[in-house]
Formats: C-alpha cells, structure tokens, sequence
C-alpha cells in the first residue's frame, strides 16, 4: 500500500451517503476498485474520474489534483 | 459475430482495474509461452544437429529414448496457463467482466456451462485431428469413425471435467482473495 491515499474522495463518498458498492454500482466498476482508488493503489482512467466526480457532485480538481 | 455480442451483453460491463490485471496477467503468460516455444525449437534443432552429426537418424530406436519436444512444447503451455490463472487468482478476479467480480459463491451454473464447452471442443478437435492424420497414414477408406468417435467423446468428457475442477478452483480461490482485499480496503 502506498501512502498517499483519497481522503477527499473517502469523505465525499460518505458525505454523499454511499457505500463503496453503491458507488461502484453508479459509476459502472467493482467495490474492489473504488476500494483500491480510495487506498491510493490503483489510478483510475479520466472516464472513471469523470464518472466519480459527477456521481458525488464534485470537480475533479476537488477529488483528483495533488497539492503541493 | 452474434454470439460474440450476446455472450458480452450477458457478461455485462468491464472493470478497468479488473482488466488491467487481466492484461498482466495475460502479459506474463505470453512471456512464458514465447520463452518455452523458443527454448523448445531450440532443443529441437539441436537434437536433429547432433543425431545427424553421430549419423543416429532420429526415426530410428534412438527416439524413444529422447524426450519429446512435444512434451516439453506441452509444458511451456502448462506453466503459462497455470501463471495467468494464478495471478488472476492473486488479485481476486477470474476476468475482467463484472457479472461474476462480486460473486460470493461459485456460479456453478456458469462454470458447467464453461466446463461444457471447454469439454466439447476438446472432443470435437480430438476427432477431428484424428481423422486427418488417419486419412493422410491409412487413407479415407481406412479411417476408423466409431473408434475416433469413442476417443474424442473420452477425451471430451476428460476435459469437461478437468475444466470444472480448474474453473471452479479459479472462482474459489479469487472469492477468498476478493474478500482478503475488501478487508484490507475497509469501507
């Protein structure tokens, strides 16, 4: 495990009331991935950031942009 | 082309991820099986050299005391195919499609239905590989149908169940390694 992991993401998912599954089942992926991108171990595609960002109401610099 | 469609609408959507592994896993199994082909040609190139050097023709007795480049070519598919499974197994997938990436028991419909077909084409090709080589040895005249067809429904119903074994050992081990990962990725 590496150890830069989505916080952001982590918190908008539960912000936004969804499982790891509910939002795997919007966005057309396995719970095992959005677990992994969570983890910071996998990089999702742009089409699959695209599909995360719109399903919890947020940018993709808000979930996706690395400060610093 | 048809079945192709149907057979992807009824596996529903790919995972990314799932793919990525897939293509890994596939990666390494190809690696293999061009490193054993070449390794393979290789050997038999030089068995040739050598039984033609020491004027010991290689169709003769000396053959059965040679290993058989067929048997080692069967080993390089062997160790390939177990690596891809192995690593598809590894990273909890059995594919990257994702009507069975949740599964959390064996689908053993799906399985016998794999397992079948695996069964089937193995029995198809075996009486059908059979048949040539009898034609172009003994002639059409001479080939034997109802032996061929006895082998190949043998070796048919060997495969179908050397598939199911492998198919259904493949979903039960990513099934447990699937559910190792979600507990490390806790919700």
């Amino acid at each position: 495990m590496e150890d830069w992991k989505n916080v952001r993401m982590k918190k908008a998912r539960k912000d936004a009331g969804l499982s790891q599954q509910q939002l795997a089942d919007a966005v057309g992926a396995t719970r095992q991935t959005i677990g992994l991108i969570e983890a910071g171990t996998y990089n999702p595609s742009l089409r699959l950031c695209t599909a995360i960002c719109k399903t919890l109401g947020k940018t993709l610099d808000e979930l996706f942009w690395e400060e610093g | 082309m048809g079945l192709i469609r149907k057979w992807r609408e009824y596996m529903g959507p790919k995972d990314e991820y799932l793919e990525a592994k897939e293509n890994k896993a596939v990666k390494v199994g190809y690696g293999i099986l061009i490193v054993g082909t070449l390794l393979v040609l290789y050997y038999q190139i030089m068995l040739q050299q050598v039984s033609s050097v020491l004027d010991d023709p290689i169709y003769t007795a000396l053959r059965d005391r040679l290993v058989p480049s067929s048997l080692l070519l069967a080993i390089a598919i062997l160790v390939s195919g177990t690596a891809m499974t192995a690593i598809q197994a590894r990273s909890g997938s059995t594919g990257s499609y994702q009507r069975f990436a949740n599964v959390d028991r064996i689908p053993w419909d799906f399985v016998c239905f794999v397992a079948l077909a695996c069964g089937a084409s193995i029995g198809v090709l075996s009486f059908v590989m059979r048949v040539l080589a009898e034609m172009q040895i003994v002639g059409f005249e001479n080939v034997m149908w109802l032996p061929d067809i006895a082998i190949g429904a043998f070796l048919g119903g060997l495969g179908f169940v050397i598939g199911l074994v492998v198919y259904a050992g493949l979903f039960s081990s990513a099934i447990k390694r699937r559910h190792e990962i979600e507990r490390e990725l806790e919700d």
